[in-house]
């Protein structure tokens, strides 16, 4: 990750029901359509199961899940964001893919307390594009709803 | 990585490398002895010799130095100048454990301080001649204190001083006013100096700085210089030559000098405590400065302890060149492969896609191959460390043991190596400080002072085994009995239960450890578990043979490499899962007709009965039914449902719509019913899973899982399969954990079974078998020749008899029904069970429909409920009758032609008077039966419960009486101890003696023998006692 503050970056758009998504692409490996997912038992809810990927096991997060949006039991049009995270890989269950955005880091405003839906501590941060709001996905907060968050919220 | 980064690096992997297995290499020039092995010292020197000029062309000048010093040792040794004796080794080896401490960590080894070793290694280098106790004064520093209590000297090494006394030297603390008795003197501290260096040694000294101000202040009146001497000068002769009044040498005793000195003087009170010397009271000591108390510096730090965790150099591994050569080979055709497979896919040319998939698969499964192997290491690698484990355990503990190492060649995948190194060193030291006995016990016991552990590696079944054994004191499982009930851990009865075996395994459970008294080398009890949990976690396994005072033989088997692992595939709802093979001890399928007899439910949890023990079931459904939207609709709707099927069974079974039922609930109908149990085993635990369908064995890569399904236990990894599916890994410690399996549960005890003391003394194999659940056989085993199962048309009916071909003769069969009151067999059943017997030389085939077990049962059968003709009696087990078929009985029925002619010759014993026979037995069962069969075969029988009421009956009569036949395991007296009386009573010593007994181990039956026991026979074996009954009587030379 060189980029600096100053430079613009680039977003990834991916869409959930009417939600606009952006995620930082520098954190972005593939994105595929491979569903060919195998359930985990006794997996935390957030976990969707496990993906091939070229002889790698990955775990699939359902981002719908984790954002405490109803899942989806079609997957047919959903797609794969593989990003990396820490010393891992994960793939991102999201609805489609779009286009990409650049944006200055003026350009993003701090999150507020939720956008459509989604509660900000998800969020880095909010941009304005075309009229309406993407939200930018703060990715390592996604993938730490470990169990015991999952838990206390789930009972919530 | 900067310049010096990278000459670092190759510096250690090469330092690293010269210095592997030096340790044993100077325990060999140890070994030799005087009469070394020159070119064993030369390799050593050489790779000494090498570290010493890479560390210095590195910079690492303190490392050099300590290199340097043992070079010159090891040069002296190598021109025979010095002998190697265990002192000298000793202080080498110390030497190599410091420069291995640096290597591995070099960035801080200019810090570490190599001070003592270099003065032992220079010290030994001249010639000194120490002994092991030299190299513990070397680590050890001494304070010097005055007969005030107050030190007088900076620590020094206690060796200095105590080398000094052995040579003959007296050492002093010198006071030295420097402005009255040096410069007032006309003398300078030089000239001082020179006289000093002319009449001793000065081993330290130190001004006091405390009187002195800033270069304004004046002169002080008086500067002490305190000088710590070494001299062969008495005190007054010291005083003289150094020009110095008496009272300013103060000479010291140190108590060391106790420890290992020969000539010295000794002062044994403070033996145990040398690490103060107190200054000797014989010259007054006014002048010396009281208020000395210099600042006891921290104790120099031991460089081994310094380290930090090395840098990265672990990380590499050194590959065969040939196969590195052979994987450039493979990559090469894969290369190939693959354009051939495009060319292929472009040309859409079906044909030779076959070809190209086949070459595919052969280099890829190459190349696997080939990769794997560079991760295999020899065990050797981690076997050479343990010579100097045994070697400084056996000296620290006062045993001699030799070891001997087999197979280092034996090649193990790298992390297993790496894994199993602290297990096995675990192993060795207890093997050495608990198993072989102090040499005194050793010859005691009338074995070799030294004591030997043999570490072997080797191939067996696809498998690596490495075993330690020792010809120590061995495991007493009696005393892990104790433990354990002490401990809290098992009730006595279930500690008395368990066979020797699983009593020793005892001691691979957390918190039981042998050692009577906690030493620091073992004990404490946290190791076996550890070591056990260590190795299961390798897919490993360990066993225990142990003999008192032979020895203990602790044997690993571990899987040749961790990546691939055989595993079993199941099939559970939609998805597949894989069990390590590792952990499966077998496979069991139950058939709906069974379940009554088989599953149970003891206090709510299901329990398979095998064998005479009850396993615990645990249902994968349960293990995977978490609440989740990813367990399928139809899996969701149908566990509930088989849960409680499972669970009602053995009550509901009885009726055939419970069958029915079930099969229903099943979706694949070709294994309607049955239910497949995998017994797993895994740190002791036994346990079944029962899967819904069992799959083909596949060699699976094991993918870990990512970090948030770390949680789930029972799971331990994911593998793609063959067709490119994955599957779930199957933890199988983590489904025991997950299921609460505890050991209490997999007790074999059966509760159900009566277990007074004579059922726990005596039981007999009985196989069972029904024709409808509620009727229950039981026959011996010992009267069964074989099992077939044969079709129903196969068995040939002639009016109202049935036949089968059996080879090449026809045998008879024997339908039950036709002779006692019993269900006949179903019609629909299309394959029967035949057990088939021999009576009288004769095969008979009995129809069972359906084996159930084979089961131990206590012979308390009760002979009178169920009496009818071809019932021999019966009993209550597990809440169901069972009948023991008189298979002889039957026999007789069946074919009444073949038993004439052995009537005959058992009752007309060509005696006009019938023999009489004395029988002693208690189970009233047996002796009923005995009695009946011996009555009607022409004797007169006498029977009594236990030997002591047969020989108060063979005293008064014993001159009617023709032969005795006894039981062996009776109470008030036994069997053997009844032939005894007899032989030593002389009219009874020439009494034949017929044993009976339900199992005859050879051992046993050398003791009968030994008693006078003529002949053994098998219990219920009807003709073969009849037999040797006849046989004892009638010899055959009286009878010609």
């Amino acid at each position: 990750m060189t980029t600096t503050l100053e430079s613009t970056r680039t977003y990834s758009i991916v869409h959930i029901d009417d939600i606009t998504l952006g995620i930082p692409i520098d954190r972005v490996r593939e994105i595929n359509q491979n569903m060919n997912i195998v359930p985990v038992p006794g997996a935390p809810r957030i976990v969707r199961g496990i993906i091939n990927l070229r002889g790698a096991v990955l775990t699939v997060i359902d981002v719908r899940a984790a954002l405490r949006l109803p899942v989806r039991d079609d997957l047919t049009e959903c797609c794969n964001i593989i990003v990396s995270c820490d010393d891992e890989t994960v793939a991102l269950l999201v609805d489609s893919v779009g286009n990409f955005v650049d944006a200055s880091p003026t350009d993003v405003n701090s999150a507020p307390g939720n956008v459509n839906a989604v509660a900000g501590e998800y969020l880095t941060g909010i941009l304005n594009r075309d009229d309406h709001l993407v939200g930018i996905i703060d990715i390592d907060a996604l993938l730490l709803l470990d169990e015991h968050t999952d838990a206390t919220n789930a009972n919530a | 990585m900067s310049g010096h980064d990278e000459i670092l690096e190759s510096f250690i992997a090469e330092a690293t490398e010269a210095i592997a297995g030096l340790d044993n290499d100077f325990l060999s020039i140890e070994a030799a002895g005087a009469s070394g092995d020159a070119e064993l010292i030369n390799k050593v020197f050489r790779n000494i010799h090498s570290i010493k000029g890479s560390a210095g062309f590195c910079g690492l000048n303190v490392l050099s130095k300590l290199a340097h010093e043992m070079e010159n040792v090891l040069n002296l040794i190598r021109n025979n100048e010095l002998t190697p004796t265990s002192g000298v080794i000793e202080v080498l080896l110390q030497g190599l454990d410091v420069l291995t401490a640096m290597i591995g960590d070099v960035t801080s080894s200019e810090t570490v301080d190599i001070s003592e070793n270099v003065n032992a290694l220079q010290a030994v280098a001249r010639g000194e001649t120490t002994s092991p106790e030299v190299a513990e004064t070397l680590d050890r520093d001494i304070d010097v204190e005055l007969p005030d209590g107050t030190l007088a000297y900076l620590m020094i090494p206690e060796y200095d001083l105590v080398s000094r006394q052995r040579a003959g030297h007296n050492i002093y603390s010198l006071g030295i006013d420097v402005v009255n008795d040096v410069e007032q003197r006309g003398q300078s501290l030089i000239g001082l100096h020179e006289l000093m260096i002319a009449n001793g040694e000065v081993l330290n000294s130190y001004v006091r700085t405390v009187g002195i101000g800033t270069l304004d202040d004046p002169l002080p009146d008086r500067l002490d210089l305190m000088v710590l001497f070494a001299s062969t000068l008495d005190p007054a002769g010291l005083a003289d030559a150094l020009l110095l009044s008496e009272d300013q040498v103060i000479r010291i005793a140190t108590s060391t000098q106790t420890v290992w000195g020969d000539g010295a003087p000794t002062e044994p009170e403070s033996v145990d405590t040398p690490a103060t010397t107190s200054v000797d009271s014989t010259p007054a000591a006014e002048s010396a400065p009281s208020d000395a108390a210099p600042s006891k510096a921290a104790t120099p730090q031991s460089a081994a302890k310094t380290t930090t965790p090395p840098p990265a150099a672990a990380a590499s591994l050194r590959v065969n060149v040939q196969i590195l050569d052979q994987l450039m080979t493979l990559a090469g055709e894969l290369v190939l492969s693959r354009n051939q497979l495009v060319q292929c896919i472009e040309m859409n040319d079906p044909k030779t896609l076959d070809s190209v998939a086949s070459r595919i698969d052969r280099v890829t499964a190459d190349l696997q191959d080939a990769i794997m192997r560079t991760r295999m290491q020899p065990v050797g690698a981690v076997f050479s460390k343990f010579p100097r484990v045994v070697r400084d355990l056996g000296k620290k503990l006062d045993k001699e043991c030799d070891l001997v190492v087999e197979g280092r060649e034996v090649e193990l995948d790298k992390s297993i190596i790496e894994a199993i190194a602290d297990p096995l060193t675990h192993l060795i030291r207890n093997s050495i400080d608990h198993g072989v006995e102090q040499p005194a016990d050793r010859r005691a016991k009338g074995k070799p002072e030294k004591g030997r552990v043999d570490l072997r590696a080797y191939h067996e079944a696809g498998k690596v085994v490495i075993s330690i054994g020792d010809d120590g004191a061995g495991i007493d499982g009696d005393r892990l009995r104790r433990k354990a009930i002490s401990s809290g851990m098992m009730t006595e009865t279930e500690a008395n239960n368990l066979d020797e075996r699983d009593a020793v395994r005892l001691i691979l459970h957390p918190g039981l450890s042998t050692a009577e008294q906690v030493t620091d080398v073992s004990g404490r009890g946290v190791g076996m578990d550890v070591v056990r949990t260590n190795i299961e976690d390798l897919g490993g396994s360990i066993d225990i043979d142990t003999v008192i005072d032979q020895g203990t033989t602790m044997t690993i088997r571990l899987p040749l490499t961790l990546a691939i692992i055989p595993s079993l595939i199941v099939r559970h709802g939609e998805k597949q899962f894989a069990v390590p093979q590792s952990n499966t001890a077998e496979l069991i399928r139950i058939r709906p007709s069974e379940v009554a007899t088989r599953l149970r439910s003891v206090k709510g949890a299901d329990m398979l009965r095998l064998r005479g023990s009850l396993l615990p079931l645990v249902r994968l459904s349960s293990i995977l039914d978490e609440p989740g939207q990813f367990v399928s609709q139809h899996d969701g709707v149908r566990q509930p449902n088989r849960r409680l099927t499972v669970a009602d069974r053995r009550d509901s079974t009885d009726t055939p719509a419970a069958d029915r039922r079930q099969a229903d609930d099943r979706r694949d109908d070709t294994n309607a019913g049955n239910i497949n149990i995998i017994v797993l085993e895994n740190s002791g635990l036994r346990f079944g899973l029962i899967v819904d369908e069992l799959h083909d064995t596949q060699e699976i890569v094991v993918k870990p899982l990512g970090s948030h399904l770390k949680g789930c236990r029972h799971l331990a990894g994911a593998t793609i399969l063959g067709n490119g599916d994955m599957a779930l890994i199957l933890d199988i410690a983590g489904i025991a954990a997950v299921a609460n399996v505890t050991m209490d549960a997999n007790d074999p005890v059966d509760e159900d079974s009566d277990s007074d003391q004579n059922s726990i003394r005596e039981s007999q194999s009985v196989m069972l078998f029904s024709a409808c659940p509620s009727e229950t056989f039981a026959i011996p085993l010992s009267l069964v020749s074989r099992l077939e199962r044969v079709r129903r048309d196969d068995i040939n009916v002639l009016g109202d008899a049935a036949f089968m071909e059996y080879g090449d003769e026809t045998i008879p069969l024997i339908r039950l029904d036709d002779y006692v009151t019993a269900t006949p067999t179903p019609s629909d059943i299309d394959t029967l069970n035949l057990v088939v017997f021999t009576v009288n030389q004769k095969v008979f085939g009995l129809v069972a429909p359906t084996i159930e077990d084979i089961r131990d049962l206590p012979a308390n059968i009760d002979t009178e409920t169920m009496r009818e003709d071809g019932i021999l009696g019966s009993m209550v087990l597990d809440g169901r009758m069972v009948r023991f078929v008189d298979m002889v009985h039957l026999a007789r029925c069946r074919q009444p032609q073949y038993f004439e002619q052995s009537d005959s010759s058992a009752t007309g014993t060509n005696q006009s008077t019938p023999a009489t026979l004395v029988l002693a037995e208690d189970s009233s069962f047996f002796r009923k039966q005995v009695e009946s069969f011996l009555a009607a075969s022409g004797y007169n029988v006498r029977s009594f419960e236990d030997g002591a009421l047969a020989l108060e009956y063979l005293n008064e009569h014993g001159h009617d009486v023709d032969l005795l036949v006894t039981d062996i395991e009776m109470p008030n007296m036994d069997g053997l101890e009844l032939a005894r009386a007899c032989r030593s009573t002389p009219k009874l010593a020439e009494m034949p003696i017929i044993a009976l007994t339900s199992l005859a181990e050879e051992s046993d039956i050398r003791r009968g023998y030994e008693s006078g026991i003529d002949d053994y026979q098998i219990k219920m074996n009807r003709d073969a006692l009849l037999a040797g009954i006849d046989r004892l009587l009638n010899p055959v030379g009286a009878a010609a």
